[in-house]
């Protein structure tokens, strides 16, 4: 039967205090709805109020569970408000459009303060359905009430509509196939035949020991099939606890091997070895940093007093070019010639050096005393021009320092960025877990395969028992029709055995042919809604429930897909289930969009609604999930009352959920 | 979507094809799968499943040998 949900009534349910009321319009082409809310606002705990409504349970990240852990079903703050002795309740109410009309769905449970003030909640809740028959409504209460709702939606396909997006992109890169098998065998409703087969046996069985009064063949065949039975179930056992043991130790392998994909001692190797290099590295880098800015600071305090004594030294050098320029300098007698004259007392003539003359001579030694010291400065005059050169190449000689100094620190930085980033990396790759983890895999890896032939060995032995035993069976009713009394006897088996075989081969054909279709059209889907369409060739499901991507290059990439692509898997594996089910119930998907890149966002979004149309999707989404490309491609889907905001108080404590029509933008 | 199958009338239809020569089980077989539809999710007594089975059974055999 199809349905959709019309409003979602809560009151007091987790951090929803007070009554709350979501109403979804309804249209076949605007499918959606959207309720937007933060991580930790109460977008799962919605979904939760629906599980709880439908099957008295919640939808955890960790799986199912019942509420009698942690925080009480019924609002915390409302028990506290009560006083002793006072009643309250919680309650999720859920109107549904059904082809046959309405339904109200209501689940209550009670809980309080006791007499000492100690808040409760009792263990069993009511539930209520309330359903039209014709023209009446009838009210559905007790035991047997689930029923119609587990006719309406089995439990056992709830998954399958209600998701949690985080567990539906898990599930590829989890899944057994034994996981997948059950899956599908879920939709295939073989529960109905399997439990007609059980039935038949035990009613055998039962037939079986009613014989009396048989020949000593016939209690020796008895004996037998009693016998074989026997070996059967216990085998049967001994092969579901195996498998069970499997399982866990195949789920625990695979998660090592994921873990080991990114973890493992040759990358911590490599990362340790690059780590190294970089320390070295960094270490002749300081060093050449270490010279290059002395260099640069022994200029600096060389060129820093020319700089500052610059004006001077140009002036110096104008006196002395103006000097040159008069011809005064350089000086044309040396003055320690005139003074070896006077100190002689004869003149290069031969005359004596006495009264005016030697005066005068002794005025010029005292004014080439004077010209040699010009003579100095003449010499530094090259000095000054050079000093003054070098000061003009000063800005461009600290630049060049300064750009070296300014490569090296900026090598320096990206080395020792890289350093922190592998020392992050090998942080994470603890050494000691990842060798732990090793040696696990390698221990897990013979546990499985001793298992797996362990199993075989016990699955041809109940293959054997059985072959045995219907021969037996076979033999029985020979031996029961040699005796008339018998007659009936044996014609109940017989009718009972002939029923038996077909209906166990039914079994095994409508498996195989149901897996087929979940097969084409799982992979019709993920071809719908895939993004890269040509990087993929196909998605198959084996005779084994081993589920295989193909890459265009011929890989199998199941273990390798992207979060978006394993979320499109998951997605088309649901509906191709959902379909097959037969069930049209909504879909209400929570954190659809987590971890998925922007381009699956964007395609997912575009295809999805168009995808289910008639179907309605309800989509509890975070504000990072809804930006504004997803907005824009689920406005064409989305009737504006349809958008739902999960406001908290200021203390994050409680939330309401208010139509915010109007306030998408 | 996909197109919708019908998984009962599949179930149907392999099962007479397997019995089409043997009428007793074909009634056998749709009488017991409408009772386990019948007691489908409903608590009942394994004793009182096997005395429904016999009723099942010794009706059919009365069918058919009328």
């Amino acid at each position: 039967m199809r349905f959709s949900i019309s409003s979602l009534k809560i009151t007091n349910f987790r951090q929803y205090r007070g009554k709350h009321t979501i109403e979804f319009t309804l249209d076949k082409k605007k499918n959606v709805v959207i309720i937007k809310g933060k991580n930790g606002s109460g977008k799962s705990n919605l979904l939760n109020a629906i599980t709880w409504c439908l099957y008295d349970l919640e939808v955890h990240k960790e799986g199912d569970t019942k509420y009698d852990d942690g925080m009480p079903i019924i609002n915390a703050a409302e028990l506290e408000s009560l006083v002793p002795g006072q009643m309250t309740l919680a309650e999720v109410e859920i109107a549904l459009d059904t082809e046959n009309g309405s339904w109200l769905i209501r689940r209550q449970v009670e809980g309080g303060k006791d007499g000492l003030g100690n808040p409760y909640v009792r263990p069993k809740s009511e539930l209520t359905v309330i359903h039209t028959k014709g023209d009446q409504n009838l009210v559905e209460q007790g035991d047997d009430t689930q029923i119609y709702i587990n006719k309406l939606l089995p439990p056992a396909l709830r998954s399958f509509f209600l998701i949690d997006g985080e567990q539906l992109r898990e599930f590829f890169r989890k899944s057994t196939p034994k996981k997948i098998a059950e899956a599908i065998d879920i939709v295939s409703q073989l529960a109905l035949l399997e439990q007609a087969v059980y039935h038949l046996h035990q009613y055998q069985s039962r037939v079986n020991k009613s014989i009396k009064d048989t020949s000593p063949k016939v209690k020796a065949i008895q004996l037998e099939i009693k016998s074989f039975e026997a070996k059967n179930a216990e085998t049967q056992e001994a092969i579901q606890k195996g498998e069970q043991s499997l399982d866990t130790m195949e789920e625990e392998l695979r998660d090592i091997q994921n873990y080991l994909k990114n973890h493992n001692v040759g990358r911590i190797s490599a990362l340790q070895g690059e780590r190294e290099t970089i320390d070295k590295d960094i270490s002749r880098r300081n060093r050449e940093l270490g010279d290059v800015e002395e260099k640069r600071n022994r200029y600096l305090v060389r060129l820093a007093p020319l700089i500052y004594l610059k004006p001077t030294i140009e002036r110096a050098l104008a006196y002395i070019e103006d000097k040159v320029e008069k011809g005064e300098l350089p000086a044309r007698i040396k003055e320690t010639f005139v003074r070896e004259l006077l100190d002689r007392g004869v003149c290069i003539c031969g005359n004596d050096l006495e009264g005016e003359s030697r005066r005068i001579l002794e005025t010029y030694g005292e004014r080439l005393a004077l010209s040699e010291l010009s003579e100095v400065t003449i010499e530094g005059r090259i000095t000054f021009g050079g000093i003054l050169a070098e000061i003009d190449e000063f800005p461009q000689r600290m630049d060049e320092h300064n750009e070296s100094i300014d490569g090296l620190k900026a090598e320096l930085e990206r080395k020792k960025r890289r350093r922190e980033l592998i020392a992050e990396e090998i942080q994470e790759h603890n050494i000691d877990d990842v060798l732990r983890k090793e040696d696990r895999r390698s221990t897990l890896e013979k546990n499985v395969a001793t298992k797996r032939q362990l199993l075989l060995v016990a699955q041809s032995d109940v293959q054997n028992f059985t072959t045995r035993l219907e021969g037996k069976k076979k033999e029985l009713l020979h031996e029961l029709s040699i005796d008339q009394k018998n007659e009936e006897l044996r014609a109940k088996l017989s009718i009972a055995q002939e029923t038996l075989e077909v209906l166990v081969t039914a079994e095994e054909i409508v498996r195989a042919k149901i897996r087929e279709l979940v097969e084409t059209n799982t992979q019709r889907n993920f071809f719908t809604l895939i993004r890269k369409k040509g990087a993929f060739t196909g998605v198959t499901i084996d005779e084994n429930y081993s589920v295989r991507v193909a890459h265009v290059q011929g890989y199998n990439v199941i273990n390798d897909l992207s979060a978006g692509e394993y979320l499109i898997l998951g997605l088309s594996f649901m509906s191709a289930l959902m379909s097959i089910s037969g069930f049209q119930s909504p879909v209400i998907i929570d954190t659809p969009l987590g971890k998925i890149d922007e381009e699956h966002r964007e395609y997912i979004t575009t295809e999805l609604p168009k995808f289910l149309e008639g179907t309605q999707l309800i989509l509890l989404v975070t504000p990072t999930e809804y930006d504004s490309a997803v907005r824009r491609n689920l406005d064409q889907f989305l009737l504006p009352e349809n958008y739902y905001e999960i406001k908290e108080d200021v203390h994050g404590i409680e939330s309401r959920v208010v139509n915010a029509h109007g306030a998408k933008a | 979507m996909n197109e919708e199958v019908n998984i009962s009338d599949l179930i149907m239809s392999t099962v007479y094809s397997l019995c089409r020569e043997k009428p007793a089980v074909r009634k056998l077989v749709k009488r017991s799968l409408n009772y386990e539809l019948d007691i489908w999710n409903r608590h009942i007594r394994e004793s009182d499943i096997a005395s429904e089975y016999d009723l099942m059974v010794v009706k059919v055999i009365k069918e058919m040998s009328q």
